[in-house]
């Protein structure tokens, strides 16, 4: 019953979000024909009405334009990009994904490995050397503008060190296989690194937060009493009952993650999601705006619902 | 990369490395020989150009170019209004190119209504067996998929979109050069990071180098960083519409009111303090690399004077009379201006911090306000059509034909180009008097004129004229011209540069 609660209220949600992205972006001032053409020389009102019927943009927007959209994307059907001219929006979205998912994904596996491991010993012993560093260090990652911190990082390990490339995934050497992985694997160890590290932050600080707050409670002191190892007492006693707040941050954080990702893509010239997004916003490119915003609404809502999911597991009450 | 329509420059000087036009230009705009064409011949009164092409000529798959391609690509524009607006831009022929027609293999003929010369170097020959079938329905959607065949000295063998182009030696071409076997550019969303890549050697080259690194990158060992003319006009321009789409004020449409405010921008305090120095005062939208083009209006240009701007205000009827502060209009409001910036230059909001404070000295507060690009064209459409709802924009224009910047200003462009929305029947009577103009002197004079009449009229303040700033490192590669004109990307069509740079042995 709970499950079917949570699943229903997900579609929905799905539904109304994808029917808002239509209106949403047609509200944004400004005409996706006149980007099209850009301030070209000899524009004439012809080639403009050519272009608005040729991209079904000259069709009244409710209802004719709006049902096509819900219908195609009944169908699965995300239409074709108008700044990509005609290419499918799946075709524009698909190569743009692997390169979002793999380093935003590594990041965060490596900032909540990294981020939970140091808050819960912070937490544990309060006013301990790696609290103290921990800490701070957390709270200054936490803090630092993510584009200043790709900066420095470029700077300090591309341009004085030289230990990695400047220049992004555009320029590999595509001569075989394992040199194209190898160029792939060394030009992400960068932005990986920066969304790595501004992320590891919040989970430090959260943790932290967590972790001192159960240790106030009286079943540690009680653990304690009996006389189990202050390691123990942390792993099976305090890290279980400091889970609940942190699974709603990576679920929070799954939705960031993607838009995050934007200016960490832009520092360096990362062909993603977040770029294409920008790139998108400014032509006024309506068709891939509305995918995207669907992804990552519904990468939040799935994030959601598992979040309520593991929830129920982990604390019983909460699915009565 | 399809010439017919794009949306950044950057693709039309992409494809002058592998499209061509009839005639070539040299770094001075010149006429050469170096494109299709052998030569070109004018009859004795000027309308038919007899154009002979180089014997042999070939296409990168090496099958023959000949008269039919150049005459297709030509009729294809001459076909409909709605054919192109980019480098094959149906402005280009109409009302211009009566006919044209193959004599033989080689040689074309080509009929005007007026004399002209302007249109042998501007419209890219492309290969009739790609683009002969393509209507004008599908024309402006063709994606033109690599590998991309041209005449030129470069074949374009791997686009991704907004991350590279892979540019490779046509092994067809007539020569001399290229020499390099393999030209790459790289798009990097973040200027800064390139300019760290060429510092390490990972490029070769860069455009727009940010103002504040173009000193600290020019004293790099191997480096030569600086700047060079370009076609862009910064400007200030005011929304001069009377009826629908109007500004928040009448006195946007009172000549003297907007000749007044012009005294009141001093133009070489934003060259220094906005460009650090790299850059120009403006006096009108024609550029000085447009040589004998540009007009020497110097006696009739306003010195920065905010005293006499208050004076010139007051004469037309301008003052502050309840002392408040600020100027009223003819009926009787505070004068309140709204500035709309795009969002695509970081000079812009510098500029309008010094506008805000000068125009306030003299009565006028401005409110500026940050827009996309796409919400500014929405802006400066036609105003009958929802357009205008602005008082002044702050945007440029760039071009490397001179007539170009003049024609902005025609009634004929109100909702295409001419976002001030400003009419002048003897103004466009001029511009028709230019078009059909082939002598540069008499071509100067009219422009001249012209000049004088925008500058007098003010639809607009031209600010500067920036300089664009290049980088490229001399370690690895040698034949960068020593030129005012940027060495690669030279703005010009076809690449006149890139078939003269060697990899250093």
């Amino acid at each position: 019953m709970f499950l079917l609660r949570k699943l229903a209220s997900a579609i929905l949600t799905i539904f109304v979000i994808s029917a808002l992205g239509f209106f949403i972006f047609r509200a944004m001032p400004g005409d996706p024909e006149r980007m099209l053409i850009g301030a070209a020389q000899g524009i004439t009102p012809e080639l403009l009405a050519q272009i608005r019927a040729r991209w079904g943009l000259d069709a009244p927007l409710f209802p004719d334009q709006f049902l096509s959209y819900i219908l195609s994307l009944a169908r699965g059907d995300f239409g074709y990009s108008f700044k990509f001219r005609g290419e499918t929006v799946l075709g524009v979205i698909g190569p743009r994904m692997m390169p979002t998912l793999l380093f935003v994904g590594t990041a965060q596996v490596i900032a909540m490995v990294v981020g939970l491991w140091i808050g819960s010993r912070a937490g544990w012993r309060q006013g301990s050397i790696l609290d103290r560093f921990g800490s701070s260090l957390a709270l200054a990652a936490y803090g630092m503008p993510t584009f200043w911190l790709g900066m420095l990082l470029l700077i300090v390990f591309a341009a004085w060190l030289s230990w990695f490339p400047v220049t992004g995934l555009a320029n590999i050497e595509q001569t075989n296989n394992f040199q194209q992985w190898l160029g792939i694997a060394w030009r992400s160890v960068l932005p990986i690194a920066t969304l790595a590290i501004a992320q590891t932050g919040q989970y430090v600080l959260l943790m932290r937060a967590a972790v001192v707050e159960v240790s106030k409670e009286d079943f540690v002191t009680t653990a304690r009493a009996k006389g189990i190892g202050s390691n123990a007492v942390l792993r099976r006693h305090v890290t279980p009952n400091a889970r609940l707040p942190i699974v709603t941050l990576i679920s929070l954080n799954v939705g960031f993650i993607l838009a995050g990702a934007i200016t960490v893509e832009t520092v360096f010239s990362w062909p993603g999601l977040g770029l294409l997004t920008v790139e998108a916003m400014r032509a006024r490119d309506y068709p891939v705006m509305q995918a995207l915003f669907l992804i990552f609404a519904v990468s939040i809502v799935l994030a959601n619902l598992v979040a309520d999911l593991l929830y129920a597991r982990l604390d019983p009450r909460v699915s009565r | 990369m399809n010439p017919h329509i794009y949306q950044f420059a950057i693709a039309g000087e992409i494809m002058g490395t592998f499209y061509e036009a009839l005639v070539g230009k040299d770094l001075n705009g010149k006429p050469t020989n170096t494109a299709l064409a052998e030569s070109w011949v004018a009859s004795d009164d000027g309308l038919t150009w007899t154009v002979k092409l180089k014997p042999q000529l070939k296409w990168a798959d090496g099958s023959r170019l000949t008269a039919a391609d150049v005459v297709a690509s030509w009729k294809f524009l001459m076909g409909s209004k709605a054919a192109g607006v980019a480098l094959n831009s149906t402005a280009i022929v109409d009302g211009v190119v009566k006919s044209i027609s193959a004599i033989d293999d080689n040689t074309i003929q080509i009929a005007t209504a007026y004399p002209t010369q302007s249109i042998l170097n501007r419209i890219a020959i492309l290969p009739q067996k790609v683009w002969g079938n393509i209507g004008y329905d599908k024309v402006t959607d063709f994606q033109n998929p690599a590998p991309i065949v041209g005449s030129g000295p470069f074949t374009l063998t791997n686009w991704t979109r907004g991350q590279s182009v892979t540019l490779e030696r046509n092994p067809y071409y007539r020569g001399p050069g290229p020499f390099l076997k393999e030209v790459r550019l790289l798009h990097f969303s973040n200027p800064d990071a390139a300019v760290q890549a060429l510092r390490s050697g990972e490029i070769d080259y860069m455009t727009d180098v940010p103002i504040n690194q173009v000193k600290a990158l020019g004293e790099v060992p191997n480096i030569v960083a600086k700047p060079f003319q370009s076609y862009r006009t910064v400007y200030l321009g005011f929304n001069t519409s009377t009826g629908k789409g109007a500004g928040s004020t009448p006195a946007l449409a009172d000549p003297a009111f907007r000749d007044a405010l012009s005294y009141a921008v001093d133009k070489q305090a934003l060259v220094a303090r906005v460009l650090q120095g790299y850059g120009t005062p403006a006096t009108s939208m024609l550029v000085p690399a447009y040589g004998a083009l540009y007009p020497d209006i110097s006696d009739i240009v306003h010195p920065f004077d905010l005293a006499l701007a208050k004076k010139k205000l007051a004469a037309a009827g301008y003052v502050d009379s309840n002392g408040n502060g600020l100027i009223e209009d003819k009926q009787g409001h505070d004068i309140h201006l709204r500035l709309y910036i795009p969002d695509v230059e970081t000079t812009y909001p510098a500029i309008a911090q010094f506008l805000t404070a000068w125009f306030r000295q003299v009565g006028v507060e401005i409110t500026t306000t940050v827009v996309s690009e796409a919400s500014l064209l929405s802006n400066v459409a036609d105003p009958a059509k929802g357009g205008g709802n602005y008082d002044m924009l702050i945007w440029f224009w760039e071009a490397a034909e001179p007539t170009f910047p003049l024609s902005v200003f025609q009634t004929s462009q109100i909702g295409g180009l001419n976002w001030s929305f400003w009419s002048d029947p003897k103004y466009d009577r001029m511009y028709e008097d230019l078009r059909r103009t082939l002598s540069v002197e008499k071509s100067a004079e009219i422009a001249e004129k012209m000049v004088r009449k925008l500058y007098t009229e003010g639809p607009y303040i031209a600010l500067y004229y920036p300089a664009t700033l290049h980088a490229y490192r001399t370690d690895r590669i040698s034949g960068w011209p020593d030129s005012p004109v940027p060495p690669l990307m030279t703005g010009i069509f076809p690449n006149p540069t890139v078939t003269k740079l060697k990899v250093k042995q």
